[in-house]
């Protein structure tokens, strides 16, 4: 029965009427928990703890990875993310405090192969003029090798590069059939159903002028599936950068192998308004029926949170959130070749663009931008590093050392991303019920996910119409949760009476980690108007705390210590548990809430670099803050 | 030692045989019959289509092949010229192409090495650890809080003893009340580092405590436990094989690198255990 409540969420629908004989009375559902069965193990057909992974890492196979002197290939990837011991490229032992549970890896398809190939100088790299100058600048190392590997990714930006090696390295050509062979087999080899989950995936890589529009993809898939088609890429002739060809490619995988894949965009912060578009499309489409419904269809799902910055909020968006300054970059597109203004900020961040998905809804029938939240590295170092005490940076070149803070992520006339605003940022928290590729990825389509900047914070989100005070006393919340409401990333069911949704919320520091601050709710909503608004309300904090006359609960304090980089828990608290009702529903009005949980002020990365290489910072530079944990949002849609 | 010793016997009845193969059909420029004639054959020539057919999708014309004839006449011509004025040579690219195409010829030969199944099974016992399931651990636990008192303890474990119900501090808890047989690593991640260590030499059944999390002091009831095993090698033989040539392809590289390099008397200055 319970199973049955589950499945239709999960497809989307809501239980009416005509199922009202498979719908449990409240009564009947009330006594479905209360009596312990004998077995333990009964009566769980709901996820028991979140599945920590990452969604997005590149290994020495990616273009830029391998230009900038990553050697090491999808096994050592897979066998770092499991917890085993890694020699990093630059010859550093390392190692994950807590092995990965699953992890998706996403190598860019352009050219995929051809950085070990050239590392190796194959001849068909040395026949060519440019290749051979690549190979020499790569085997001179040092600045040479720097200067080669900007060579590369400038020429693959502005659609330069030769045209024989193009040919090689892109789809049609034996190489790229055999890198992607190389790829499915080695995920295959590590997929081990119920102890780790190993994805077969890519990154489409649509950077077109430096605006960002890329696509991560994961297969639900083993290889006879995925070997059956190779991944497409964005250099013509042979690809397209319009998101349209990717959709057209997810449409023939599925037609024509049976089996199932999602995408999902990421750093919208750095696509200059392209990302989240309510009007006219980068590449000269408008967002019609047809748009909206292929993008609802093929990515449920958003990387909101990664080294290349935070993109929940943006304090130019939201000036009434205190927490919405958080690890923004906002200078400029992917390669800063055009500077950031004002206006290109709404359709860049995840919380506008939850937003303008109502609004869209509102004028097709269909929310294109109704995605779960997730929280990705996109390392390209072959290493998911997340956590600010064992964080490898964003490539090789960054790798710990006493000078990386110094080496700016990007400089050029226009501006600039100095080194320490990397940030050690994220991963993604699945409620699955079982640890395989089929379970977790179900769990993405049903966006039943959240993102956290690198801790392991726990949370619960469930919304209903009748869950009160005494729901926050039971020792099984997720039961209570799943019976009286519906999980995080689904729809609300129903109101049968005229009350305001109420909202059962848990967070759980991270076991090994920094006490929490307070817990929020982000409300969003279309008004009567048609303007699009959204509030955030305190709904649980630590210490007792009074809010002010504004309503504002006061900061919670900071107990880092900079000269050690360590903090006490000594404030916040490690648990945080409420049940909150909306103040200021309109039932009218379409709306979404997601939860946002912060944890007390802890060290950012390069504390760590000072204490353990006395590095030198910037400064200006921001040494501590506070991690986060953001749901996937539960979207409200008033009845016809 | 023997590991190693078996499978490099093998390896170099086969290199000597695919070196030997080498110096018979590979053709030898050096060793023309007639040092200035450049003779290109109908063969040559119908390698040269292909390549271009493979290439353009289509045959070339008369006067493609022809043009194809004389980019690699005058190709011929220039790397002739260019070895007799000895400019093959201190090419940095040229040597670490050719000391490359050996490190080729070591790996294909490595991969063709079978292994005897007892080289395996050592191979298994000496890397134990990679290949061993996790200990598995099935409990139930009840959370008492940070800083519970002594008498807090004592009467919820006596309650839970008696099979009462007793609630974690009378409120909610994300922490799960019980796990299914899961792995300590797994334990340990949603509890804390070391929790699943107080699990040592408990009795099956019995409510114990307190142990402490990363959150505070818990009672627990311990279900089941399934020590650590290493599978036997018929059922793990892929996966061992693997591992086994990769390292073994290391092995046989640096140890054909030896072989190869004891063939010469190597002169050089020695900055080891020299101070910096």
């Amino acid at each position: 029965m319970f199973r049955m409540l589950l499945s239709l969420t999960a497809l989307g629908l809501t239980p009416v009427s005509a199922f009202a004989d498979a719908v449990p009375s409240e009564e009947a559902a009330e006594g479905l928990f209360s009596e312990q069965p004998y077995s333990p193990y009964a009566n769980r057909s709901f996820p028991e703890r979140p599945l920590w992974g990452d969604t997005h890492l590149h290994t020495g196979l990616s273009l830029d990875a391998g230009a900038f002197g990553n050697t090491l290939l999808p096994d050592e990837a897979w066998r770092f993310a499991k917890g085993e011991q890694v020699i990093s490229s630059t010859g550093q032992p390392v190692r994950l405090a807590r092995p990965l549970d699953w992890m998706v890896l996403t190598d860019h398809t352009d050219l995929m192969g051809f950085a070990p190939d050239l590392q190796a100088g194959k001849p068909g790299v040395l026949a060519d003029p440019k290749g051979l100058e690549w190979y020499k600048g790569y085997k001179a190392g040092g600045e040479e090798a720097g200067k080669a590997a900007f060579d590369i990714i400038t020429n693959f930006s502005q659609m330069t590069l030769p045209e024989v090696l193009l040919e090689s390295y892109s789809p049609g050509a034996d190489a790229f059939a055999f890198t992607w062979e190389n790829i499915v087999l080695a995920a295959e080899r590590h997929n081990d159903p119920g102890n780790f989950t190993a994805f077969i995936g890519f990154e489409w890589t649509s950077v077109p002028k430096g605006f960002n529009l890329h696509r991560n993809v994961m297969l639900r898939d083993g290889p006879i599936r995925a070997l059956q088609m190779v991944p497409p890429v964005t250099q013509p002739p042979y690809g397209d950068t319009d998101p349209k060809a990717l959709y057209a490619w997810l449409e023939e995988y599925q037609q024509k192998t049976g089996g199932r894949a999602v995408a999902f965009a990421h750093n919208g912060n750095l696509s200059n308004g392209w990302m989240f578009p309510t009007e006219d499309t980068y590449h000269g489409g408008k967002v019609d029926e047809e748009y909206v419904a292929a993008r609802a269809k093929w990515e449920p799902h958003y990387e909101v949170t990664q080294i290349k910055g935070d993109g929940e909020a943006h304090p130019f968006l939201s000036p009434d959130d205190e927490f919405a300054d958080y690890e923004n970059w906002d200078v400029g597109n992917l390669d800063i070749s055009e500077l950031k203004t004002d206006d290109m900020l709404a359709g860049e961040y995840a919380r506008e663009a939850l937003k303008r998905g109502l609004m869209l809804e509102e004028k097709f029938g269909v929310n294109p931008y109704k995605f779960g939240m997730g929280g990705a590295t996109d390392s390209h170092t072959s290493l998911a590093t997340a956590e600010e005490d064992n964080f490898f940076g964003k490539s090789v070149s960054v790798e710990p050392s006493a000078t990386r803070i110094k080496h700016p992520f990007i400089a050029n006339d226009l501006g600039e991303i100095p080194g320490d605003l990397l940030v050690a940022s994220g991963y993604t928290a699945v409620w699955a019920t079982e640890n395989t590729r089929a379970a977790i990825f179900d769990a993405f389509k049903r966006r039943e996910t959240y993102a956290t900047t690198g801790p392991r914070i726990g949370l619960r989100f469930f919304g209903g119409w009748d869950f009160n005070d005494a729901d926050v006393e039971t020792r099984f919340i997720a039961n209570v949760g799943y019976t009286k409401g519906v999980p995080m990333g689904s729809d609300m069911r129903p109101n049968e009476g005229d009350g305001a949704p109420s909202f059962l919320i848990a967070a759980l520091r991270d076991p090994v980690g920094a006490n929490l601050d307070r817990v929020q709710v982000i409300k969003g909503w279309l008004d009567s108007e048609g303007a699009l608004q959204e509030k955030v309300y305190d709904v649980a904090w630590s210490d007792d705390r009074v809010a002010d006359q504004n309503g504002k609960i006061p900061a919670v304090g900071n107990t880092v210590d900079t000269e050690t980089a360590s903090w006490t828990n000594t404030i916040g608290t490690a648990e945080l548990v409420t049940v909150w009702s909306d103040p200021d529903f309109d039932p009218n009005a379409r709306a979404f809430y997601y939860v946002r949980a912060l944890e007390i002020p802890t060290p950012r990365w390069i504390l760590y670099d000072k204490l353990r290489f006395g590095a030198e910072l910037p400064e200006d530079a921001v040494l501590t803050h506070q991690e986060r944990a953001y749901s996937s949002p539960i979207w409200y849609t008033p009845a016809e | 030692m023997r590991i190693v010793i078996e499978p490099l016997f093998h390896f170099f009845l086969i290199g000597a045989a695919i070196f030997i193969w080498f110096h018979i059909v590979s053709p030898n420029d050096e060793l023309i019959a007639d040092p200035e004639a450049i003779a290109i054959s109908e063969s040559d020539a119908a390698r040269l289509a292909e390549q271009f057919a493979a290439r353009w999708k289509r045959r070339p014309s008369n006067a493609e092949l022809q043009a194809l004839v004389d980019a690699s006449i005058r190709e011929e011509v220039l790397v002739r010229e260019a070895r007799k004025l000895g400019l093959d040579r201190g090419d940095s690219v040229i040597r670490s192409r050719l000391s490359q195409k050996m490190d080729f010829l070591t790996e294909a030969m490595a991969t063709s090495v079978v292994p005897a199944d007892k080289d395996l099974e050592v191979f298994l016992q000496q890397n134990a650890d990679r290949y061993a399931t996790p200990k598995k651990i099935a409990f139930t636990q009840v959370f008492l809080g940070e800083k519970p008192s002594d008498a807090d303890i004592e009467r919820a474990l006596s309650a839970l003893r008696a099979e009462q119900e007793v609630s974690d501090l009378d409120r909610a808890t994300l922490l799960p009340a019980s796990m299914p047989l899961t792995a300590t690593r797994v334990i340990d991640s949603v509890f804390g580092t070391g929790f699943s260590d107080g699990f040592v030499n408990l009795e099956e059944g019995r409510w114990v405590g307190p142990i402490q999390s990363g959150y505070g002091v818990h009672l627990v009831q311990l279900l089941k436990i399934e020590p650590s095993r290493i599978p036997p090698l018929s059922d793990i033989y892929d996966e061992v094989l693997r591992d086994w040539r990769r390292v073994m392809s290391e092995d046989l590289a640096q140890a054909q690198y030896e072989a190869l390099a004891d063939n010469y008397e190597i002169i050089a200055p020695d900055f080891t255990g020299q101070a910096k």
